[in-house]
């Protein structure tokens, strides 16, 4: 899953610290979810749209699989 | 529903430390009581105190594993995970070496271990996300 978290954050002028302190998560939330270490739960996917004012479609991008 | 509120439950990195310290002393106190306590009720319950500090590492951890947030969760499942793949393959290794000539060891260092390994990680997985 693509997302577009680093570009919107650094829109709007926030660290991964101020972003986390917003969501209530930690750094390392922040951080795993911008380098595609992790994908958020709903709850926060959430959180982060309605923290962005966008859609969620606007934020996360899925990835076609592979054909095989 | 999955919680976000809290980032890093207070105390986690000293809860974590203290409790695997707790366990050494008591593992340690239990093992010196077989030769330095007469037979009886005290020596009895000496004995049993490492399965008290036991209890008190998992509660530590489950304390923690309660009040992160998703992604500190999935990585304490994560130690959960490599402390049993590492014991299991360690006691599995050290059985087949048992077989030709090792010394017999107790059961009691896989308990060591596993919990030793798992606090560990807690604390790399803690420290990190400070």
């Amino acid at each position: 899953m693509k997302n577009s978290l680093r570009e919107l954050r650094a829109e709007a002028g926030w660290t991964q610290a101020e972003l986390a302190d917003r969501l209530g998560v930690s750094r390392q939330t922040v951080n795993a979810i911008e380098t595609e270490r992790y994908e958020p739960s709903l709850s926060l996917a959430f959180s982060l749209s309605d923290l962005f004012k966008r859609p969620i479609e606007d934020l996360f991008k899925p990835q076609p699989r592979p054909r095989r | 529903m999955t919680s976000h509120r809290d980032s890093l439950p207070p105390y986690s990195v000293t809860g974590i430390a203290t409790a695997q310290w707790a366990y050494w002393c008591s593992l340690a106190m239990a093992a010196l009581s077989i030769t330095y306590i007469p037979e009886g009720s005290i020596r009895t319950v000496v004995l049993l105190t490492p399965a008290l500090t036991g209890l008190y590492c998992v509660f530590v951890a489950r304390t923690i594993y309660k009040m992160c947030d998703e992604y500190i969760r999935r990585r304490v499942v994560q130690c959960v995970v490599n402390t049993a793949l590492i014991v299991s393959a360690g006691s599995l290794a050290y059985f087949l070496l048992e077989q030709i000539g090792y010394p017999r060891l107790s059961l009691l260092w896989v308990n060591l271990s596993g919990w030793s390994v798992f606090n560990v990680q807690m604390l790399y997985v803690l420290f990190r996300s400070r």
